[in-house]
């Protein structure tokens, strides 16, 4: 062939790419994203899971078929189990069901909510629903949710919720030096629990929230509990033992209340308290307070605008602090005086295989053999477990500003006890 | 009248093979469907041999034609002839049997892996056979005259 007929063939080739490509692109353009709540589907008779039956089959049959882009294309799709709910006033359906996807990416599963299994292309799914009858033969699905959004809507979940408890925790087992409560007393360890010793009046002060309850699981960097140091953040008090608990002082920090979480470090050349002094339109408003003597307080510089919405702060042995907001993370090299924020890089393995990030809440910081370690968890409403377990996601850094991935971990809340 | 069924022989297998090839590259490249983007990609890549094979056929056309027409009439320019019209014959066959192969590799992309692959090299396979066959009945016709 001759340079001229390649180049036509090219010509008729890249212009056939083109035209297809287009022809595509046009096609899945035009494709609407079916409808969930609003919907309507036609049955008559009264049976809430036959009608959400039906209406699962019209939604996902939307979905088949050329004209639907890989980000929502489906094969089949097939309901495992129909329970309908009737904790509420009002008829619920929970649906569990297995979609098969014409493609495997992450955009289908973020899109429809799905879970991933072992087998590629197979997802599964749970979704309730609510259906309004239209007294014309019609329903009309008005409610669209997750199981656990139904359940905290049930009466003996708001029951639970809104009944003062205090909920207890078997000792933990993984940290030698540790807290543990047991019949309204606070004990620390430094040998796996083999020895407790009570810290005098710990658990009122240490525990106590002011509504008759108490909180038995402190947060992670609000106490300390090593051989040279230990101490617990008591209101606006430090309480605090230098002798492996065998006797115990009190420090005054401030005289502002402590409204919310705690959290306590301790570094080279002092120690760090931070805790909610003001709350205003349901917002915390966090201060720190720096003693080197374990005598005087002083405040300690924050950023701009304060602090609210702690989830963790975490000084370093060199005196470094961070404060995270959420999935903000804070740095301060020099005493709070300048300010720089963090980046937490997305987990991208465990991104890339559910489709989304589950982790967005800052919860522990701590160092260990020189390097910082960064503990990032779901949030209050984190659903992602793994083998059973609630999971978090670890990364470490070396120097203190660039953090990397390292795994996926289980959270170690301790159990809960009877 | 055979050029403008080569034309658009060409005209449809570049439509087909790009719009493989660009699906195919937009799931393995997009949605990083790996295996999903390849097999359609490989079905893109079967249908562009169809494409190749027209657009030769449709350049090649003018002069195969002049050639059968240049023929003195004697027996080896009959008998050459003939031979070049057989291979032609045969190589289409192979050609659209790797279109055809194509088309159902990637009609069959959401059946296990092996499966696909094996009912597209298949009709491939198929393809060639029924070619050699073609080549045997003639040489064994040939060598009986």
């Amino acid at each position: 062939m001759k340079i001229k007929q390649i180049m036509i063939s090219a010509a008729v080739f890249l212009w056939g790419f083109a035209a297809a490509a287009g022809f595509r692109e046009f096609v899945w353009d035009r494709f609407v994203v079916p409808q969930t709540v609003g919907s309507t589907v036609e049955y008559y008779a009264d049976d809430p899971e036959v009608t959400a039956r039906l209406w699962f089959q019209e939604y996902f049959d939307q979905m088949k078929g050329w004209k639907v882009p890989y980000e929502y294309r489906i094969t089949d799709a097939e309901i495992d189990q129909a329970e309908v709910l009737d904790d509420l006033e009002e008829p619920y359906v929970q649906l569990d069901y297995t979609v098969h996807t014409a493609s495997s990416n992450a955009q289908i599963v973020q899109n429809l909510e799905l879970m991933t299994t072992d087998t590629r292309r197979t997802f599964t799914g749970q979704m309730v629903l609510h259906f309004a009858d239209n007294g014309d033969g019609t329903y009309t699905l008005d409610e669209k949710m997750r199981p656990v959004q139904y359940q905290i809507m049930t009466p003996e979940f708001q029951e639970e919720r809104n009944t003062p408890q205090t909920q207890h925790y078997k000792i933990r087992t993984d940290d030698p030096m540790t807290y543990y409560i047991e019949n309204g007393v606070l004990y620390v360890t430094y040998d796996s629990g083999n020895t407790l010793i009570e810290v005098p009046d710990g658990y009122e002060k240490v525990c106590g929230r002011g509504d008759g309850r108490y909180n038995e699981l402190l947060n992670p960097n609000g106490y300390i509990v090593t051989e040279e140091f230990t101490g617990f953040v008591a209101g606006n008090d430090l309480l605090y033992s230098l002798d492996q608990g065998q006797s115990w002082q009190t420090s005054h920090i401030s005289d502002y209340p402590n409204l919310a979480e705690s959290f306590l470090s301790r570094t080279d050349g002092g120690y760090y308290v931070t805790f909610a002094v003001d709350r205003s339109l349901g917002n915390d408003y966090y201060a720190t307070f720096f003693s080197a003597d374990l005598k005087n307080w002083e405040s300690v510089n924050s950023k701009e605008g304060g602090w609210s919405g702690l989830t963790c702060s975490f000084w370093t042995k060199s005196g470094t602090g961070y404060y995270a907001q959420g999935e903000s993370l804070y740095m301060t090299p020099d005493g709070g005086e300048s300010w720089q924020q963090i980046e937490i890089p997305e987990a991208e393995e465990v991104t890339s295989r559910l489709g989304f990030n589950p982790y967005d809440t800052v919860e522990q910081m701590y160092e260990k053999d020189g390097l910082l370690y960064l503990v990032v968890g779901q949030g209050d409403d984190g659903d992602y477990v793994k083998d059973g377990n609630l999971m978090e996601a670890l990364y470490s850094s070396q120097d203190g500003t660039v953090f990397t991935f390292v795994e996926e971990i289980a959270d170690d809340t301790p159990e809960e006890a009877g | 009248m055979k050029k403008i069924l080569w034309l658009l022989s060409g005209i449809v297998s570049a439509f087909l093979s790009g719009m493989f090839l660009y699906e195919g590259g937009k799931l393995f490249f997009w949605f990083q469907d790996r295996r999903g983007g390849a097999l359609v990609l490989a079905a893109g890549c079967a249908v562009f041999v169809l494409f190749v094979w027209s657009m030769i056929r449709f350049f090649g056309e003018d002069s195969e034609a002049a050639a059968s027409s240049e023929t003195d009439g004697s027996g080896e320019a009959v008998e050459e002839a003939g031979g070049r019209h057989l291979l032609l014959s045969v190589a289409n066959e192979i050609v659209f049997g790797f279109a055809a192969g194509g088309i159902v590799l990637y009609l069959t992309r959401l059946q296990t892996t092996l499966l696909a692959a094996a009912l597209g090299a298949g009709v491939v396979l198929l393809s060639v056979m029924i070619a050699g066959i073609k080549l045997a009945v003639l040489a064994l016709g040939k060598s009986k005259e």
